[in-house]
């Protein structure tokens, strides 16, 4: 193993950058006035440079058209079934408990009080094909239209949960609420949650 | 509302993001799985990307992670052979003759890009294939721009190492 006279080592990151169209000009100019003296730079300049070509090529060789988009048509078809399963998911505290707001891609939403356990006993974790998310600001509306509906907009004041009176428990059933709600909330979470004894207790 | 702004980021982005993919694993069907597997996760975490988020720079992030653990289990699957097969690229390199040499060596530069190690491979990738900055890579590879160039550095010397030997077609440029 031959070593390289000291310059050259302390050249050859400079050297690189010029080969391949990174140096500053300073570094580049450096750089020419070794290889000018140095054959052995010259030669690993010379390579660097042809290496690089090579690359240049291999960046402007397209992937084939046809694997790309038949690959981003089967992108589409599961990102299609991903939406139809993801559910987007928040707690509200209410003076009955926490609360869990749900609502699908689709629009579908659900209602659930929650148990000792919190989110992780909730009934929308344990189902499957639901892919469940907390969710942030796209849950908002919906909680506005619940709010709405609980405490209809004749009051100056805000509405938040804990404004609620302690007494007085809802005056309609939670699947009124569904049907109410301009979020679309439909049949099929219904069906979903038809067994729910947590929906049972949302209907009080 | 969101599927809409979301399916102009896959229209936009998916076609580089697989040939990305592609590069680093050479095999379509490989690729294809890596690419669905990227735009998903990117769906699942689209919601809590800030407005002003790099989408590209976001992408190529998911897309070497992705990779990342791909080569992680694959290495686990097959401990015993550590996937060093010279497989050969799938381009098409037929041409005129006098392109032989060069399609060689982009053959070859091809092959000592696949053996590189994993960071080294990302890092050049990104870089040189797909001409990512390096603050963009040092977000990707989780490591500074400075690391990254270092990383692209290292590359590039094991790529000319690996070449020693062979024939390199010295253009008018490389003169």
């Amino acid at each position: 193993m031959t070593s390289k006279p000291t310059m050259c080592v302390a050249i050859e990151p400079d050297l690189i950058a010029a080969a391949t169209g990174e140096a500053t000009p300073p570094a580049a100019e450096r750089v020419d006035a070794h290889v000018a003296t140095c054959a052995a730079c010259r030669d690993d300049f010379a390579r660097y440079r042809a290496i690089d070509h090579a690359i240049g090529a291999l960046r402007s060789t397209p992937a084939p058209a046809g694997d790309a988009e038949a690959a981003r048509q089967r992108l589409i078809a599961r990102l299609a079934d991903l939406r139809s399963r993801i559910v987007s998911y928040r707690v509200a505290p209410t003076p009955l408990g926490p609360m869990l707001m749900a609502r699908s891609e689709q629009g579908i939403a659900l209602l659930e009080y929650l148990g000792p356990d919190g989110v992780s006993g909730s009934r929308l974790l344990q189902m499957a094909d639901v892919e469940a998310h907390e969710g942030g600001a796209e849950l908002e509306s919906f909680e506005r239209e619940l709010l709405d509906y609980r405490c209809p907009r004749t009051r100056a004041s805000p509405r938040t949960w804990a404004s609620r009176p302690r007494s007085g428990p809802w005056p309609r059933p939670c699947a009124t609420i569904r049907c109410r709600s301009s979020c679309r909330a439909t049949a099929s979470w219904a069906a979903a949650v038809s067994s729910s004894a947590t929906l049972a207790r949302a209907s009080i | 509302m969101a599927e809409t702004v979301f399916d102009s980021v896959v229209a936009t982005h998916h076609g580089e993001i697989f040939r990305y993919l592609r590069r680093l694993s050479w095999r379509a069907s490989e690729a294809d799985d890596l690419s669905q597997e990227t735009f998903l996760r990117a769906y699942r975490a689209w919601g809590r990307l800030t407005p002003d988020a790099n989408v590209r720079a976001w992408l190529f992030t998911i897309a070497s992670n992705v990779y990342k653990n791909h080569v992680r289990s694959e290495r686990r699957r097959h401990a015993a052979h550590a996937t060093v097969r010279a497989t050969r690229p799938e381009l098409d390199l037929d041409g005129p003759e006098e392109e032989a040499m060069a399609g060689e060596m982009r053959s070859l530069t091809q092959a000592a890009i696949r053996r590189l190690p994993l960071k080294q491979r990302l890092a050049f990738t990104l870089r040189k294939l797909h001409e990512l900055d390096y603050d963009a890579i040092g977000q990707s590879l989780e490591c500074s721009p400075e690391s990254a160039r270092a990383h692209v550095f290292q590359a590039l010397r094991k790529i000319r190492t690996t070449l020693n030997g062979h024939a390199m077609p010295l253009t008018e440029s490389t003169r």
